[in-house]
């Protein structure tokens, strides 16, 4: 049996939960008869390795679990000695656990349990941790201020200064929720409990290079973009989230539909959408573009954690169909090239060859006029006919000669036994851009 | 009692001759021919004659009453009283109608016709909780409110309001004293409510109310459930004390039965049971006291009423005590009371939430 997981998501509970987001279910991987909150409660999960088949999950009792999901099995890995939630847990590339709890310490595991390396970063609480590409560890917290370690030997790279005295001259309370890395690794977003934006650069200067505040409740989630740079999207403990411009330092967007505390929010590494997680038991996927909410899905359960994987099934479905009707081109293309062969030989045909050309130059017309007519035709053709729109953009344009004529010509063949598939007309108001829920929608059709 | 107030207009309305020979019809049907099969016949054909008929009955009133509405404009000029009183007339000749076929051919093949509410049209919520959810069930089994459905923890409920409140308030508050058994009550005088809720547990109090005041009026309830519970806000809509209330009886000291009505969703489920931790677990069912809290539309109704059973046992008489309260939720915070930095699990978002008048969260 395949499950089908979009992402997965630890519970306050403990259970941890596997999303599909096509068919808007979720399903538990643990047994919930089994689990304590007060020990199995989920406090930090992370992908070991780069398919992204693994999930490491430290529960509240410091024990971790590695869920493998090809074979579906969970195993414990082992108990952390020591005390303290732990916030934040990463895989480096060498298969090592770097682990970051609530008492301030940051340790390196190996898979075997054996502690290599322990830091305490200093006496406040640790709540984020942030990993850049190379390894770098940013850690920060409540009364501890932000810090980047090295891989290897966690010693400390660089400590940020607190901000100045606001204006009552009091001092500002350093208490960061969540630390980031941006997308090439060099700077570091915070979002603190005092409803603040901050931006940092670790190789200028100790302070924040930019700061910007936002609404008036602790900022509890926040994510880096990865598809727009310069782009962060942050949730605050009402249920409120929004993405900024962190050049400009402003709100760019709101994502509407939470409506409790704001745990998590992954953006996936090439479409443009977002997942976010909160206690309010749903999991919410919006789209970045045009701000709608485009799944939602109950989960029955406090949920603290999420993981959002890169291959999405409204996303990779249209890959797979691509792929199908690449493929039967292919073949259907082999097969012409064979018969032009022996048209080749035969001078009577070339005539009958002329004739196709002049046909399809003149469907091609026709095509072009279609489109002229109005895009809703275009669009409907292109619910059945997806990557043949496309082909035909491309081939209209230069002018062909010998060889890429009978591709043409092949195209062409093709295009009219597509063609004999009935259209669908229907009354559509569509947008130019698609968003990855009409994709969705397509190929639910298509699937029926 | 529909069918005895049907018996009641029969003689009214009917026809003098119309359900006799109706009854002589049936009498004649069995006696003349004790076959099955043309009773069955008859049975199916009637069944279509039926909705036929029903269909007929709707149009034809419905038709008639529509003319009247656009043709009379001077009727509509007049105020309206006359055209109300012309569709009440119609529809009570359909409703007489309806039941003369269904005197006739029984409820099954007429069914009674069920009005369109909003409750009935609710829109499709996800967090409705089945019975037998094993998760939901899970989560309850081990959420704050376990310690007192396990009978752990006795409740100890702790009364208290706005800083240098006003007579209404504090009348509140001895009327909630009265309402719940073992609470108390103590005046607030500035002190801040963290503290209020830090010194509570330390006293060991397990629920802690606030009544919030405005303009010299109750208008709001901080409900904290205390050792590290959810926190929960209520708007006062509507409020009488027990003064107001005509025909009251008097409260007593018994434990009283609690009531939770119509709370279906997940968040419902959490409301229903902080409210119900407020009261001994033990009711004495001497005192025939019962508290009620009914959920309609996301409106809360607080109810307190002691009752009679009457005729058997088969109906209840209630006498009416305490006060009478209309609350709603605005928000739910997962922790003790804390509005600047807590989390909150559920926040009432008008622009985002009250979109929709079929859709609820309780």
């Amino acid at each position: 049996v395949v499950l089908i997981m979009d992402c997965f998501v630890g519970a306050a509970t403990g259970a941890i939960k596997s999303i599909s987001l096509r068919d808007s279910s979720f399903s538990n991987i643990t047994t919930v008869r089994e689990l304590d909150p007060k020990k199995d409660e989920i406090t930090s999960m992370a992908f070991s390795g780069d398919d992204q088949t693994e999930i490491l999950v430290a529960q509240l009792d410091r024990s971790l679990r590695l869920y493998d999901s090809v074979t579906g099995a969970i195993s414990t890995l082992f108990s952390l000695e020591g005390e303290g939630r732990i916030r934040g847990l990463h895989v480096t590339k060498g298969q090592e656990i770097v682990t970051a709890s609530d008492e301030g310490t940051v340790e390196l595991w190996e898979r075997s349990g054996e502690k290599r390396a322990s830091v305490r970063v200093g006496d406040g609480e640790l709540l984020a941790m942030g990993v850049n590409g190379e390894g770098s560890i940013a850690v920060s917290g409540k009364k501890l201020l932000l810090r980047t370690l090295d891989p290897a030997t966690l010693k400390e790279n660089w400590k940020s200064k607190n901000v100045r005295n606001d204006w009552l001259d009091l001092e500002v309370p350093i208490w960061d929720m969540q630390a980031k890395y941006s997308n090439d690794g060099k700077y570091i977003v915070t979002s603190t409990g005092t409803h603040e934006i901050r931006y940092y650069d670790p190789r200028a200067q100790k302070k924040p290079v930019k700061r910007m505040e936002w609404l008036e409740e602790p900022i509890t989630a926040l994510s880096v973009s990865q598809t727009s740079d310069w782009t962060v999207i942050a949730g605050n403990t009402k249920g409120e989230m929004a993405q900024f411009d962190l050049r400009k330092m402003l709100p760019n967007a709101k994502f509407k539909g939470q409506a409790g505390s704001v745990r998590c929010i992954q953006s996936h590494s090439s479409a443009p959408l977002i997942a976010s997680c909160g206690i309010d038991r749903f999991v919410r996927v919006h789209d970045v573009n045009t701000r709608k909410l485009m799944h939602k899905v109950y989960c029955k359960a406090r949920l603290n954690t999420l993981l959002l994987r890169d291959e999405l099934t409204i996303l990779s479905k249209m890959k797979e169909e691509d792929k199908e009707d690449w493929a039967l081109m292919d073949s259907r293309k082999e097969e012409e090239l064979i018969d032009e062969k022996e048209i080749k030989i035969e001078p009577e045909d070339e005539e009958d060859v002329w004739d196709a050309i002049e046909k399809e130059e003149e469907e091609e017309k026709e095509v072009v006029e279609v489109k002229d007519e109005g895009e809703e035709d275009e669009e409907e053709e292109e619910e059945e006919v997806q990557p043949m729109t496309k082909r035909r953009k491309i081939t209209q344009k230069p002018k062909a000669k010998g060889k890429e004529r009978k591709r043409k010509e092949s195209e062409a063949e093709k295009e009219e036994d597509i063609q004999e598939i009935p259209v669908k007309r229907k009354k559509v108001v569509t947008n130019k851009r698609k968003g990855a829920e009409e994709i969705a929608k397509e190929n639910k059709k298509r699937r029926k | 009692q529909v069918v005895i107030a049907m018996s009641g207009k029969k003689p009214k309305r009917a026809e003098p001759g119309g359900p006799k020979e109706a009854d002589i019809v049936k009498k004649k049907a069995k006696g003349e021919e004790g076959e099955g099969k043309e009773v069955k016949e008859k049975k199916v054909l009637s069944k279509e004659e039926i909705d036929e008929k029903l269909r007929e009955i709707k149009q034809s009133t419905t038709e008639a009453t529509l003319k009247k509405k656009r043709g009379d404009k001077m009727q509509r000029a007049a105020g309206g009283k006359a055209l109300r009183l012309q569709r009440s007339a119609a529809k009570r000749e359909r409703q007489s109608q309806r039941a003369k076929l269904r005197e006739k051919y029984g409820e099954e093949l007429v069914a009674k016709e069920i009005p369109r509410t909003i409750e009935n049209t609710r829109e499709y919520d996800e967090t409705m909780v089945n019975e037998e959810d094993e998760e939901v069930e899970h989560d309850e089994a081990n959420d704050e409110f376990a310690a007192y459905y396990r009978k752990d923890v006795a409740p100890k409920v702790l009364i208290t309001m706005s800083p240098y409140a006003k007579v209404k308030t504090w009348k509140l508050c001895y009327e909630l004293q009265r309402c719940i058994p073992h609470a108390e009550i103590f005046s607030r005088k500035g002190v801040p409510l963290k503290k209020v809720v830090e010194q509570a547990k330390a006293k060991g109090y397990t629920d802690l109310l606030v009544v919030h005041e405005n303009m010299r009026e109750p208008n709001g309830i901080v409900f904290c459930h205390l050792p590290e519970g959810p926190t929960a806000f209520f708007k006062i809509n509507n409020l009488t004390f027990t003064k107001d209330i005509k025909k009251t009886g008097s409260s007593t000291d018994h434990y009283p039965e609690v009531v939770v009505n119509n709370f279906n969703t997940r968040l419902g489920h959490t409301i229903a049971r902080m409210f119900t931790c407020l009261f001994p677990q033990n009711p004495e069912f001497k005192g025939r006291r019962v508290v009620t809290l009914h959920n309609q539309r996301d409106y809360l109704f607080f109810r307190h009423h002691r009752y009679e059973f009457k005729k058997e046992g088969t109906k209840a008489a209630l006498l009416e005590l305490g006060p009478r309260m209309t609350l709603r939720l605005k928000w739910l915070q997962k922790g003790t009371f804390d509005s600047r930095c807590g989390e909150y699990e559920w926040v009432l978002k008008r622009h985002e939430m009250e979109t929709s008048r079929r859709r609820f969260f309780l």
